[in-house]
């Protein structure tokens, strides 16, 4: 192969290449006042976090799809959540409400494994215990979202007196969702944390 | 012969027009594929032993070209957490595999003539703080002369040659393809060290936050340092305020997951908050073969 041969081929391979499987991701990050939902140990917050996705996952089921190919959406039958404690160490789908032992119990029964291929079903990151407070997270195929659990922090309340937040990030692809439906989910989830009562 | 137009001495129309040409340049270098997915975790790490430290530092040599500023104690943290944490020294090659590179030359990215350019600091593990300091501001004003001259160079050319701006686009091609056919090219490419891990601070700018895009081939991270904020934090059962370093690290999603970089981020933490146990003794430098081994 001559000079201006392997020139053609070098700038033909590069116009023909296609971008990665990234997906145009977009974050919004909520400040969740601490209260009942978050008591416990580390495990029991996170089981309710993803007890209280479940239940309003239904509303928004296009954070629970997959991408099955080059733009073509999987959705799952029944809302589910990927659970990934310990920043994604280990990770476990399930679609039912948990309790934490339950949820305890599955994460550990093979904690040197990377979990199964992550397909339908929305991340639930928890990166609260390894004192991480903000995250910027970039998706790739066949990710469509995923939340993410930040570590606590106080900050001066509306009465003054200094009050312990959490921070919930919500990674989302651009294409299906825009900012305000990403920021109407949040805010209907953490009102659901504040108020019900989950396991 | 054409004479060379002189360069006017301020930044004017004319000389604006010839900055969009060159930045063409480095667009058309960049392609979609080179983009890969990356995430960032951040911390706020306190600052007060480190002012303490720096502020010590200063009195004992008041010397400029050796005055210790913030950044050269985040370079050597950086420097002292990698030697535990090779993964994030590496680079992603073209064959899918990741290259870790063999020395730790902490990259920074500094503001010269108004213009964003890199300096590196070769075996940043092995320097002392001083040391650190010395050589960035060597660096610094080194780069300052040798880029003032490379850009009037670059201005002649562009203003006397036309054609040049034309063919702007294809000079990364051209000099990629001839770097591979070239034996004295190929052997400079090697030899030559690029910074293997980048520090960039926008906070001396004001940026209070942002986002960083890492590219293919570069660096497997980039560790992002803000403008310094009033945080608040509870002090026997009062909110106070104290003063923090918002620090973020962006690495390669592909590479290693949230925990990994969660710690690196912990150990840099740890070298800036006890800059006195860390960064500012003598550099312990493990015997070849001995039991213990580096780092």
């Amino acid at each position: 192969m001559n000079f201006l041969q392997r020139v053609t081929k070098n700038s033909k391979r590069i116009m023909r290449m296609k971008p990665a499987a990234m997906v145009p991701s977009a974050s919004v990050r909520k400040l969740l006042p601490a209260g009942k939902w978050s008591e416990g140990k580390a495990m029991e917050r996170l089981a309710r976090l993803c007890n209280a996705v479940l239940d309003n996952l239904g509303d928004q089921q296009v954070l629970g799809a997959a991408y099955d190919g080059h733009k073509a959406l999987k959705f799952a039958k029944n809302p589910a959540v990927w659970v990934g404690p310990d920043g994604g160490k280990t990770w476990r789908r399930f679609s039912a409400p948990l309790e934490y032992l339950q949820l305890e119990a599955m994460l550990t029964a093979s904690p040197t494994g990377l979990g199964d291929v992550r397909d339908q079903g929305l991340e639930i990151l928890d990166l609260s215990e390894l004192e991480i407070c903000d995250w910027k997270g970039g998706l790739v195929s066949p990710q469509v979202a995923r939340i993410v659990l930040l570590a606590p922090s106080w900050r001066p309340s509306a009465s003054g007196d200094p009050e312990k937040y959490f921070g919930l990030v919500l990674d989302f692809d651009q294409r299906l969702m825009d900012a305000k439906t990403a920021v109407a989910f949040m805010d209907v989830l953490a009102n659901s944390l504040l108020e019900e009562t989950y396991a | 012969m054409t004479p060379l137009k002189k360069i006017p001495p301020s930044i004017g129309a004319d000389r604006l027009a010839g900055w969009t040409d060159k930045r063409m340049l480095y667009i058309h270098g960049f392609q979609h594929y080179m983009w890969y997915p990356n995430c960032c975790v951040q911390k706020n790490i306190e600052l007060t032993e480190a002012d303490i430290l720096r502020k010590e530092m200063n009195r004992e040599d008041p010397d400029p070209g050796s005055r210790v500023t913030f950044n050269h104690i985040i370079n050597k943290a950086v420097a002292n957490a990698l030697r535990h944490h090779i993964l994030f020294n590496s680079k992603r090659t073209w064959r899918d595999t990741y290259l870790v590179y063999p020395h730790i030359d902490i990259a920074n990215v500094v503001d010269v003539e108004g213009m964003a350019t890199q300096i590196v600091i070769p075996d940043a593990d092995k320097l002392t703080l001083r040391q650190v300091a010395q050589l960035s501001h060597r660096l610094v004003s080194t780069r300052r002369v040798t880029l003032r001259h490379r850009m009037s160079r670059l201005d002649n050319i562009f203003q006397t040659l036309p054609l040049f701006n034309k063919l702007a686009w294809a000079f990364p091609f051209v000099n990629r393809v001839l770097r591979d056919y070239s034996h004295k090219g190929a052997i400079e490419h090697l030899e030559s060290r690029p910074g293997s891990f980048l520090v960039t601070n926008p906070g001396t700018l004001g940026v209070q936050d942002c986002k960083a895009m890492l590219f293919f081939g570069f660096r497997m991270g980039c560790l992002r340092v803000m403008a310094i904020e009033q945080k608040a934090q509870i002090v026997d059962g009062k909110l106070g305020f104290k003063k923090v370093l918002p620090t973020g690290l962006d690495y390669d999603q592909r590479i290693c997951d949230a925990p990994a970089a969660a710690r690196l981020l912990n150990e840099i933490q740890r070298n800036l908050e006890d800059p006195r146990r860390y960064c500012a003794g003598p550099v312990d430098e493990p015997e070849i073969g001995s039991d213990e081994g580096g780092a």
